[in-house]
């Protein structure tokens, strides 16, 4: 933690969120009065046994989730790091979510959900065209990311939806980094990478962090918790579902 | 033709933080009832009772108390079952029906790309007929209603240009082929009636005839549904590539979850002529909330 | 229209035809006249009316024939053509019932000498002068009849200016045949507002409507229906901005225009006769034009 950081990116605070299944009948709690901040140019890392609420979390903040309690505040970004500089995320509407969504965060999960005709450089770029960025700059960013990632240059025509685990999940690395987000969350960004194109996301991952993103991760393996994490979210094992 | 900001109600103000883009369409508590109606219509139907029918007088409930914005550029899916009022609610901002109640205010520009505002419950058969032509556009999941099969494709993109004014012909004929490649319909087959035209390219004809007048909300009701799989992703893909490209405000009505997932950034979910449910796609996929919605995604997965 | 009605109840009355003068009553004729104005007040616009019973069959003329009776005086002189002549049958048969039960009205097959001219097919190659009355018969009063089956949508689609249907017929023509095919009833504007079907007149004598001295009456007797072109009014034909609108060219093999065998001009509407050896021909089809060009080349 670095409490000396007067403005953190993300700030947590109390959140909750259960999940009510109306034909079962069953209410099941996720997660439980959590707080955390993530820093800029800081990776904050979740941990905690499986089923504890890991990539709820995440999705609370991308709202993909809608959390029950508690705050999630973005920072906007103006410095002064009072609460009138930060969004609650969890309360604000679906069209400002929508808006920070292209603008301030990223979201990179294992999978990727892309329209099958577009090719891949096109999906890597379209952030970046989201937010009226001009097209030739565009695809220089998203070249510029591939590069890096070592995505072979044949492909960059391709559409992604052919491509092996490995090779979409850059694709994606790259469409969640194009954009240089505040806030980056990751959930479980190498799980299919072998070491070598590990260690190249690894390096794009340390690069945005370099560039100021405050990011906040989810990962499979402890040792990447080791090499990448500048603080550590530890997660409560589940509770019993409450029948 | 159209009076300016005459029609104009008060349009709540804008959430914080939001895109300082005011909504396309406001929505506010739009309801259609047919029949007589009674005092009791709204409160015997719709929610625990699982009917749209009224008891007490036996009027249909189509759509009951429907609010939304819309914004410029935005895909807003309308998702429900059949009966679930998802069709009404197109036809009432097409023009095509009046609400029972309820305001739907219009905010766009005139032929001189000024600030237009126009109330569109309220608006005359001239204003309704120049923003269906001019500001609207409409694809049906049935060819024949949006399309004229007595004449060619072209004549069919050429009826719209020439409704919006259009009185060049080489203007039109050059328009018409530049749309038929936009929606992927070959340009060889602009001389031929679409009765000739598979279902899928039907349907391409049919945005691309929607599109010709470049209007500011493109309305699609069930295009994808009865459609091969492999032609339904072209056209989705093809609807999205639109919505890049020209930035136009779509509302996507169908029963289809598949549909919403990939062209919808926010869905309402409608069911007996209500909105049970609202949100931002992925959150009502993922996260539903209202246990209709829950069946909903539950029974799709 | 009370001054018009009351001074022709008097001249009537003076020829001592009284009420059977023009044959229609009284009545009849105050609302063929009545409508007639309406019509002339709303250049191009579909007046209806209670179309009578005539002793000729409906689809004869009928529309034009109630027209000419209820604006004829004693003191007017007529004219009757059918495709341009003043001796094929119709014309014939028109002419001599309206002379019948109009005592006073001079008979003429000259243009210039005629007060109202009731024509099918034509309008006269002489130009008109203010002061004439051209009266159509008309078998389909409404342009979009060709488009659309329903009139309460045709009354619609008028109110609306809504035309861009006829157009498509237009594109689509261009598209298949290169040209416009419409070769008679070519749907025009009136004063820059209504669309109408001009009676099955050809192409060629569309440009003549366009700010005639002349008043010009359509009546469809089966359809119930009068309208009318008032003198000085514009009449453009519907036409894409860049592809203008052609009347008949008449060219021969050599690229010249074909001339009439009878009378040589070169101005005018021309058949095409077909002769018993196989040979062709081409010939005025405006009777009256044709005499008075070849009465004047022989002097």
């Amino acid at each position: 933690m670095n409490p000396s950081d007067p403005t953190p990116v993300l700030r947590v605070e109390g959140l909750g969120k259960s999940f009510t299944v109306h034909a079962a009948g069953k209410h099941l709690p996720s997660v439980t009065d959590l707080s955390f901040a993530v820093h800029a140019g800081r990776l904050t890392a979740l941990v905690g046994p499986s089923g504890a609420g890991k990539s709820s979390v995440l999705k609370c903040i991308w709202r993909t989730y809608l959390p029950e309690s508690g705050r999630i505040l973005l920072s906007t970004g103006s410095g002064t790091g009072t609460d009138n500089d930060a969004v609650d995320l969890a309360a604000v509407d679906e069209h400002a979510v929508l808006a920070l969504r292209r603008s301030a965060m990223s979201f990179v999960t294992q999978f990727l959900h892309v329209l099958p005709r577009q090719g891949t450089l096109a999906v890597v770029a379209e952030p970046l065209l989201a937010l009226g960025v001009d097209a030739k700059a565009a695809r220089e960013r998203a070249a510029e990311l591939l590069r890096a990632l070592e995505l072979p240059e044949r492909l960059w025509d391709l559409p992604p939806a052919t491509f092996s685990g490995g090779e979409k999940q850059r694709v994606n690395l790259a469409r969640g980094l194009v954009v240089r987000p505040r806030l980056l969350l990751l959930d479980e960004p190498t799980a299919s990478l072998d070491a070598h194109a590990a260690g190249l996301a690894c390096a794009a991952v340390n690069a945005a962090k370099a560039a100021g993103a405050g990011i906040l991760a989810i990962f499979h393996d402890p040792d990447l918790v080791r090499r990448l994490a500048d603080d550590v979210v530890r997660l409560p094992a589940p509770l019993q579902p409450a029948a | 033709m159209i009076r300016m900001n005459e029609l104009s109600t008060p349009v709540p103000p804008a959430a914080p933080l939001a895109e300082t883009r005011l909504p396309i369409i406001a929505a506010r508590g739009l309801t259609r009832i047919h029949g007589p109606g009674c005092l009791r219509c709204l409160e015997s139907t719709g929610g625990t009772t699982g009917r749209n029918l009224c008891p007490h007088c036996r009027s249909v409930v189509a759509v009951a108390g429907v609010s939304f914005d819309l914004h410029p550029g935005e895909i807003l899916g309308v998702m429900g079952e059949s009966g679930s009022g998802k069709s009404t609610l197109v036809r009432l901002l097409h023009l095509d029906d009046r609400p029972t109640s309820g305001t739907a205010h219009w905010r766009g520009t005139d032929e001189g790309g000024h600030a237009l505002e126009v109330e569109l419950t309220a608006c005359d058969a001239a204003q309704a007929r120049w923003l269906r032509d001019r500001r609207f556009g409409m694809v049906y999941q049935n060819p024949h209603l949006g399309l004229n099969f007595q004449v060619t494709a072209g004549g069919n993109i050429a009826e719209r240009l020439l409704t919006a004014g259009e009185g060049s012909f080489r203007a039109i004929r050059d328009r018409a082929l530049s749309l038929l490649d936009r929606t992927e319909v070959p340009r060889n087959r602009v001389d031929h009636k679409p009765g000739h035209f598979s279902g899928g390219m039907q349907q391409r004809l049919q945005i691309a005839r929607a599109l010709a007048p470049r209007p500011q909300l493109l309305l699609l009701d069930e295009v994808t549904t009865g459609l091969d799989l492999s032609v339904q992703a072209r056209i989705l893909d093809l609807i999205l590539e639109i919505q890049r490209r020209t930035r136009v405000a779509m509302i996507v009505v169908t029963h289809d979850l598949g549909v919403v997932r990939l062209l919808a950034g926010r869905t309402l979910v409608m069911r007996h002529g209500r909105v049970v449910e609202s949100g931002i796609t992925d959150q009502i996929l993922e996260d539903p909330q209202h246990p209709y919605t829950q069946q909903l995604v539950s029974s799709a997965l | 229209m009370t001054a018009a009605s009351t001074s022709s109840t008097v001249s009537a009355a003076n020829t001592g035809a009284g009420d059977h003068f023009g044959f229609l009553d009284a009545f009849a004729k105050r609302e063929l006249r009545r409508a007639s104005f309406k019509a002339l007040c709303i250049p191009g616009y579909q007046v209806p009316y209670a179309s009578r019973e005539m002793p000729i069959a409906r689809g004869f003329g009928t529309g034009g024939l109630q027209l000419s009776l209820s604006l004829l005086t004693p003191e007017d002189t007529l004219k009757v053509i059918d495709q341009g002549a003043d001796d094929s049958v119709n014309a014939v048969n028109l002419r001599r019932f309206i002379l019948a039960t109009c005592p006073g009205v001079a008979a003429t097959t000259r243009t210039t000498a005629a007060s109202v001219i009731q024509t099918r097919h034509r309008i006269p190659e002489t130009p008109l002068h203010a002061g004439q009355i051209m009266v159509y018969q008309v078998p389909f009063p409404d342009p979009l009849q060709i488009i659309e089956p329903s009139e309460a949508k045709r009354r619609r689609m008028h109110a609306e200016v809504d035309y861009a249907r006829l157009l498509v017929r237009l594109y689509e023509d261009l598209v298949r045949f290169r040209e416009v095919a419409i070769t008679n009833r070519y749907p025009a504007r009136v004063a820059g507002r209504y669309v109408i079907d001009p009676s099955p007149i050809p192409r060629w004598d569309l440009p003549k409507l366009n700010r005639s001295h002349a008043i010009h009456l359509f009546g469809a007797g089966r359809e119930k229906k009068i309208y009318a072109v008032p003198p000085m009014t514009t009449v453009e034909p519907l036409a894409f901005s860049d592809v203008p609108f052609q009347v008949e060219a008449f060219t021969d093999d050599e690229g010249g225009r074909h001339r009439c065998a009878r009378c040589g001009a070169g101005d005018s509407y021309l058949d095409e006769i077909v002769l018993p050896d196989g040979g062709r021909r081409w010939q005025c089809n405006d009777q009256d034009h044709c005499d008075s060009h070849r009465e004047e080349s022989l002097r």
